[in-house]
């Protein structure tokens, strides 16, 4: 069984269906099967290159069924015969690039038709066209079947059209837009060449006559026609009527298919609408809206081409501009529909339908970012018209190109880094602080004078002042202090000191307490003097032997009668080590003075070869550690010789364990101006220390009182401060 | 001597033989020992004694240079550069208890040696004052109190006779200073034992590099 | 200074020895130039003079003169130190101071050897026996006074000696652990106060120490001012 194969699916269907049953597409064009006009051969030179498409090739507009082949030609208009015999005609058609396929905008049409529903496939014309060469030539005269069951059917009543009130929002909208971009999409001076070349040779086409219902045309061309659309000389041609009235509305894609969805059988294209008025009395609309927006269209400026650079799509390349009203079919479907429910309701005012929601997996899968949908659908319903091709001037014309690839360019994202002006402040804090990790800060300016410093003043002058006072006044005339008994026992222990014996003086203080240590060296010294004791100066310390001479020719302020017997046997080195040593065997350690002399041999210092031969040793220092090496290292090698110290203020509590230890480590100790006086007063001589007494008891009474008043005062102080922060950061808190 | 390796064990046993002679002859009476820790210790000595004269030749080598790089304290090191020699050639020239040299010393090193000593005094009590105004211990209150106290006790002494405050005040620095300055004794004792024997067991070489 | 005889030598001493004095003591006012210039020629003279008591009293009497004139027994006596000295000066070099360890090392076990043995025999075992004798009644009445008071004292001394030496054992940050217990902290803290009275008598000497040798420097001014006013004969 011979199969057709549906322009729309693409599925085969039995040769004598009418309808596909899978789509329910018209399968047999409503044209009558007529011969297609070939163009002349000017007309061809002239289009050369510019091929028909299949589908609007010559053959395809045969009509293929038996209805249309029937068609006797005298029965038709003249139009309609011109239509078909003169090739010239229809060369507009094989100018139309054969190889531009109209790619249709989705692969899966929708079940209801639009008005190329009836234009065959390229499969489709393939097979047509192998199923027309059989056929006889008048079968193709025939009137097809889907033009007479048009013409059967009577059309419904149709229901005044309102267009403010029946007509959908995306239809007044279209429309709007159309009249809108009317002007600029077709000025006159903008058809194409090919267009108007074919108003100059007006002799192959010849102008189509005005539309007359005179009974002679076809029932289903009648309905079609618009009831007083007049094409426009300027760019009417011999274009079939469908086509020719076509406005680019006409082509504009929409979602809403059901605006379109109509059954063709539905439409009554068997009456012939005569003219606007019979049309106007039984659609009961008023079309000159289609009339302005021809005018509109007419008038646009936008050319073809340049409309054609906007949009890629082929169909509207390849389809010629219409510039005219709309086809009476589908001005009737738009009627016939009845009321339609806007698509979209105005603010405020609630859909009758409410909008259909999305599931939500059906969200998920429509891309947002990259491909605004929207975009893509409004511009295809958007207010741009085709600038080329057949469908120039069609606004609203399905894409040939899928949405997809009219995705509009993505957006650009800005390749600077987004930043907050917090972030902006944490990056400058951050920037300044590594930038002022090399920097050297600067120090802050200290004042000339602080408070420290006149504090210290104060306490200097002071001091300085009662010094100097007692001084110069001798007052105040201080007691002497009691004798104690540690210097008691001191005292007495140098008395034991045997006449002439060799007594070993260690000179280990420093310069700096030379007042106060030599005060009770130079007592206990001079007693020693006065026994004839032979002194033996040493010194652990680099500055000893000079500082042994100093003493003995400055310090020791000797009577005139007493005469000194002294050695001096210079510096100790090697500090515990060399005490040690010289402790063992003094001979080896010091073998000459402090002057390079054969110091043992004066005959003083033949009875002393051993510590242990010794009368008496003293050692002076200020420094604890000094001491305590002394009677670390050579205590225990004295054996009974005594061991004095003649000590600092300072280092007479670290001294004492030795000297109160029993048994006793240390035998006599001299400790301090306090102890000098006390020994100068035991022996009965005046010595230094009582020039010292009187200025420093008195400045020591100054320290004391010093002392008191600044830790009252400060204490005070302190305790405001700390009262007052600790308020501050209450009150804070 | 440069391998590491062999130097330290060198090094150590030097330290440690020499140490343990001369501690043993602490406890052991034997004449070779004594005999040999005196020598060991008249050699210890003079070394010193070397080691003093190297640091001062460096303090010397140390200030010349500082003084020719033309610093901004370059005119105090030629100062002490000059005092110095100076100081050595008179010494050297006259001798070292020469009248010159007691006059160096007795016009330059004791004034500003007992000048500082006497600076010493006004900082003291500055700072004495001064820790009255932070937050104050009761160990630093008690320490306050223990100065003022002796320092008014001797002074109050002269000005009019106080056997109770003389006598407060040797108990204090006698017996209760006492128990304190014996265990910093005893407690300073023990460190220098323990830092000792670690030298002479090898735990600690001061002496490497 | 009373009665000095003002030659020339001891002129110029005065007056250099006032201004240095001044120099020094205007440390009160703060750091300044005359200060620096006072402390450099200190450290000047001070150098100078360890230089030389070191070579004239150790160095050539003991080493070199030995060497050069002294016998062979003596020479023989000196040499092993001589060689010593000489690598030990060899640390005045970086590229041989190596040469020198050996010798820092015998030093070092010396000095060692000797602060233990000092420290063992003249301080450890002499306090404790000091301190085991404090309530001897024995020692008490042989040292003389009364006996009660000196044992009183003597429990005082021991009571302080052990809670002192107990409280060497405890760090701030072991006696403010929650874990230690209340009689750790009473025995720290009576420690601390042995310590803090001990501390306050060395700090009540120093001062004077320092007091003294204030009043000897203007007693020096003074005497030196006054002897041009009314030099003695």
């Amino acid at each position: 069984m011979a199969e057709i194969r549906c322009p729309m699916c693409g599925k085969q269907n039995p040769a004598e269906a009418e309808v596909c049953r899978f789509c329910n597409a018209r399968l047999k064009p409503l044209w009558a099967d007529s011969p297609s006009p070939t163009p002349p051969d000017h007309e061809k030179a002239r289009f050369d290159g510019f091929e028909l498409p299949e589908w609007l090739s010559e053959e395809s507009f045969e009509p293929t069924d038996e209805a249309s082949r029937d068609l006797d030609s005298a029965s038709q208009p003249d139009w309609l015969s011109d239509l078909r015999d003169d090739s010239e005609d229809s060369d507009w058609l094989h100018r139309i690039n054969a190889d531009e396929q109209p790619e249709l905008p989705f692969n899966n049409p929708p079940e209801k038709l639009d008005m190329l529903d009836g234009l065959p496939t390229s499969e489709k014309l393939d097979q047509e066209t192998t199923q027309t060469e059989a056929e006889s030539p008048d079968e193709a005269q025939k009137i097809p079947d889907w033009l007479l069951k048009l013409k059967e059917t009577p059309p419904p009543e149709p229901e005044p059209f309102d267009q403010e009130e029946s007509a959908p929002d995306w239809f007044s909208d279209l429309h709007e837009d159309v009249l809108s971009e009317s002007e600029s999409l077709y000025p006159p001076e903008n058809i194409p060449d090919w267009f108007t070349g074919i108003e100059e040779t007006g002799q192959s086409i010849s102008e189509p006559e005005p539309v007359e219902d005179n009974g002679n045309l076809p029932d289903w061309l009648s309905g079609v026609l618009p009831p007083s659309n007049k094409p426009d000389s300027s760019s009417e041609a011999d274009f079939p009527a469908p086509i020719q009235d076509a406005s680019p509305a006409m082509v504009l894609a929409t979602d809403d298919d059901e605006t379109f969805e109509t059954d063709i059988a539905d439409l009554d294209l068997g009456d012939g609408l005569a003219d606007t008025a019979e049309k106007k009395d039984r659609f009961g609309a008023d079309f000159a809206w289609l009339d302005e927006m021809q005018l509109e269209i007419n008038q646009s400026e936008t050319t073809p081409e340049e409309y054609a650079a906007e949009e890629s799509f082929e169909l509207r390349e390849s389809v010629p501009d219409q510039g005219d009203a709309l086809p009476d079919w589908l001005s009737r479907v738009s009627e016939s529909t009845g009321p339609v429910s806007p698509a979209f309701t105005e603010e405020g005012s609630p859909a009758e339908i409410p909008a259909a929601e999305l599931p939500y997996w059906l969200k998920a899968m429509r891309p947002v970012a990259a491909y605004n949908v929207d975009g893509v659908i409004e511009r295809s319903t958007s207010e741009q018209a085709e600038k080329s091709g057949p469908l120039a001037g069609l606004i609203g014309a399905l894409p040939a190109e899928p949405d997809i690839s009219q995705s509009p360019k993505p957006p650009v994202y800005s390749s600077k880094l987004q930043i907050s002006d917090t972030q902006k402040l944490h990056a400058q804090l951050f920037t300044e602080l590594i930038q002022a990790e090399g920097e050297s800060k600067s120090l802050p300016t200290t004042p000339l004078i602080k408070s420290g410093s006149l504090i210290r003043m104060m306490i200097a002058l002071i001091l300085y002042a009662v010094v100097i006072v007692s001084l110069l006044s001798g007052f105040p005339a201080l007691n002497l202090p009691a004798i104690s008994a540690d210097v008691n026992a001191a005292h007495q222990l140098a008395a034991g000191a045997p006449p002439g014996s060799p007594v070993l003086i260690a000179v280990d203080y420093a310069p700096g307490f030379r007042a106060e240590i030599e005060a009770g060296l130079s007592a206990l010294t001079s007693q020693l003097v006065d026994q004839d004791c032979h002194l033996i100066f040493v010194s652990s310390l680099p500055t000893g032997p000079i500082q042994s001479a100093h003493f003995v020719t400055q310090g020791m302020k000797l009577s005139p009668q007493q005469s000194l017997h002294w050695t001096n046997l210079g510096y100790i080195p090697g500090g515990a080590a060399g005490l040690l040593a010289f402790a063992q065997d003094p001979t080896r350690v010091l073998p000459y003075d402090a002057n390079g002399n054969q110091a043992w041999a004066d005959p003083r210092m033949q009875g002393f070869r051993s510590l242990s031969d010794l009368s008496l040793v003293i050692v002076a220092t200020e420094n604890p550690d000094t001491a305590r090496t002394w009677i670390e290292q050579v205590r225990p090698l004295l054996k009974t010789t005594p061991l004095m110290m003649v000590v600092s203020a300072q280092n007479a509590p670290i001294i004492r364990p030795y000297y109160d230890s029993y048994p006793k480590q240390v035998q006599g100790l001299i400790s301090g101006l306090t102890a000098a006086v006390e020994y100068d007063t035991l022996a009965g001589r005046s010595g230094p220390a009582g020039g010292l007494w009187s200025p420093f008891t008195a400045a020591l009474s100054a320290i004391t009182f010093l002392i008191l008043v600044g830790a009252i005062v400060n204490f005070g102080l302190g305790a405001l401060a700390r009262s007052r922060s600790s308020v501050r950061g209450e009150g804070e808190k | 001597m440069k391998n590491i390796r062999l130097r330290t064990p060198f090094l150590m046993t030097i330290a440690i033989a020499f140490g343990a002679v001369t501690l043993l002859g602490y406890f052991i009476k034997i004449p070779i020992i004594t005999t040999l820790r005196a020598v060991l210790l008249h050699w210890a000595a003079i070394l010193a004694a070397v080691a003093l004269v190297i640091g001062v030749l460096n303090l010397l080598r140390v200030h010349w240079e500082k003084f020719k790089k033309g610093s901004s304290d370059s005119f105090y090191s030629l100062i002490l550069v000059i005092s110095l020699l100076i100081t050595l050639a008179i010494s050297v020239i006259f001798g070292l208890t020469s009248a010159f040299s007691i006059w160096i010393f007795n016009y330059i090193l004791i004034p500003v040696e007992a000048s500082l000593v006497a600076v010493l005094a006004v900082a003291l009590v500055y700072t004495l004052t001064r820790m009255f105004s932070r937050k104050v211990s009761a160990i630093n209150f008690l320490f306050a109190l223990t100065v003022l106290f002796i320092l008014a006790a001797t002074a109050t002494l002269s000005w009019m006779d106080f056997p109770l405050a003389r006598d407060l005040r040797d108990w204090v620095s006698q017996v209760w200073s006492l128990a304190g300055a014996r265990a910093i004794l005893i407690g300073i004792a023990l460190g220098a034992i323990a830092t000792g024997l670690r030298v002479l067991i090898g735990a600690d070489r001061p002496y490497e590099g | 200074m009373t009665g000095m005889e003002l030659n020339l030598m001891d002129l110029v001493g005065g007056f250099v020895a006032f201004f240095l004095t001044l120099f020094v003591l205007s440390y009160a006012l703060g750091d300044n130039a005359l200060f620096r210039l006072a402390i450099h020629l200190f450290i000047g003279v001070s150098a100078g003079f360890v230089l030389a008591s070191a070579f004239y009293g150790v160095l050539w009497p003991q080493l070199l003169r030995p060497i050069a004139f002294g016998t062979t027994d003596e020479r023989l006596a000196s040499l092993v130190p001589f060689l010593l000295a000489l690598l030990l000066a060899a640390k005045a070099f970086p590229r041989i101071s190596f040469l020198g360890s050996p010798v820092t090392a015998f030093l070092v076990g010396v000095g060692a050897a000797t602060v233990v043995g000092g420290a063992l025999l003249g301080t450890l075992f002499p306090q404790a026996i000091a301190s085991m004798s404090l309530l001897d009644v024995t020692s008490i009445i042989q040292s003389g006074g009364d006996v009660g008071i000196a044992f009183l004292n003597g429990g005082l001394v021991l009571l302080g000696l052990i809670v002192t030496l107990a409280s060497f054992q405890f760090g701030t940050r072991i006696i403010h652990s929650p874990s230690i217990r209340p009689i750790w902290k009473l025995v720290y803290w009576i420690g601390r106060f042995f310590i803090a009275i001990t501390f306050g008598v060395i700090f009540a000497g120093v001062l004077a120490a320092s007091l003294i040798a204030l009043v000897e420097r203007f007693q020096f001014i003074l005497q030196f001012l006054l002897s041009f006013i009314s030099p003695t004969p």
